[in-house]
């Protein structure tokens, strides 16, 4: 995955085989990322097109040529937290979401085999957006509290509760075989 | 006291290295968290439906437009006088012609009215003239109406031609 300083260049200039260069590289990731902090296909659609029309046409915002990249994140990570938001807001829920490790629910092998994976399908969209920004994308507990709007300590405890979850079911597996 | 998660992806202190060192569980945290960045790239990555490049090509800002060629104002200026100059030569050559076509064919005509005489060889062409005066009366160029007027007075001119020769008969 590279946008180079040239091709940020042609875009700025409005290339169109530049845009469709660049989305035809990130789209891919930023897609995915969104479709496994959402985990509905249609809403990372819609991140991902707003993701991409908001960076190209507001490429004069961007600072750093070379930082294309990690722009582009952070507004697919701006708008997933919008969707998280609207989400909440239209289920009717008597009791916040919970990360559910249900014993009985687990296969050793995906465990095994990616423990991100399992670790993702096992807990709420909001735990697995911080989650995904910790650990894959480097963020600070700060920048994440930036960008969800909550405190650092909630994105700490969220990390540091899952991941302490995560070790008893990965010893749990090693133990069941 | 343990380290953060933090303080273990940061690992940049000498306090965190040295707990490191001594620290089993958080040597395992750290090798933990490793391995989910490692799982991260592992995973497959899935490519969004053709019709989202669609509507994002759709919303593309769009190119600007090349500088247009810059001429000279003075050059501007002198070409369009030329233009201007031009047609209206042109125009008033073209009126000037039809102003002495229209005064040639008066005089036809009353030298024609005066002779007094026509015979029936001279219908078809007086049916002409007809016919031309209509095209005439409608909305039509300078250039035809010059070439109708023209016309016009060459049937005119023979027919006095015509009543010339019956009379000298005569």
């Amino acid at each position: 995955m590279k946008i180079d300083k040239a091709l940020v260049n042609l875009m700025r200039k409005g290339d169109e085989s530049a845009f469709t260069l660049c989305y035809q590289t990130l789209s891919p990731f930023i897609y995915s990322v969104a479709f496994r902090i959402c985990g509905r296909a249609a809403i990372a659609e819609e991140i991902t097109q707003d993701s991409f029309i908001k960076a190209f046409n507001s490429l004069q915002q961007l600072k750093n040529d070379t930082h294309f990249i990690p722009w582009i994140k952070r507004i697919a990570f701006n708008y997933t937290v919008t969707h998280l938001r609207k989400d909440k807001e239209s289920v009717l829920i008597d009791e916040p979401e919970q990360d559910s490790f249900l014993a009985d629910e687990f296969d050793n092998s995906v465990i095994l085999q990616n423990q991100l994976e399992f670790l993702l399908s096992h807990i709420s969209n909001d735990s697995r957006l911080i989650i995904w920004l910790f650990i894959v994308e480097g963020y600070s507990h700060k920048e994440i509290a930036q960008l969800t709007n909550k405190t650092q300590s909630y994105s700490k405890s969220i990390v540091s509760r899952n991941l302490a979850k995560l070790r008893e079911v990965d010893k749990g597996a090693h133990y069941a075989l | 006291m343990h380290c953060s998660e933090e303080e273990l992806l940061s690992n940049n202190e000498s306090k965190t290295k040295m707990h490191l060192q001594m620290c089993h569980e958080c040597q395992q945290r750290l090798w933990q968290l490793k391995q989910l960045r490692v799982n991260a790239e592992q995973l497959p990555l899935y490519k969004p439906s053709e019709i989202s490049w669609l509507r994002v090509k759709e919303a593309l800002p769009k190119q600007p437009q090349n500088k247009r060629l810059s001429i000279p104002t003075s050059i501007a200026a002198s070409f369009v006088v030329g233009i201007l100059v031009t047609l209206i030569g042109t125009n008033f050559y073209q009126k000037n012609q039809i102003d002495q076509q229209i005064a040639l064919s008066i005089d036809y005509e009353k030298r024609f009215v005066l002779m007094e005489i026509t015979t029936q060889d001279m219908e078809h062409d007086l049916w002409k003239i007809s016919q031309i005066d209509q095209l005439l009366n409608q909305k039509i160029s300078r250039t035809r109406e010059k070439k109708l007027w023209q016309e016009r007075n060459q049937l005119l001119k023979r027919l006095l031609n015509q009543q010339n020769v019956r009379n000298e008969v005569i």
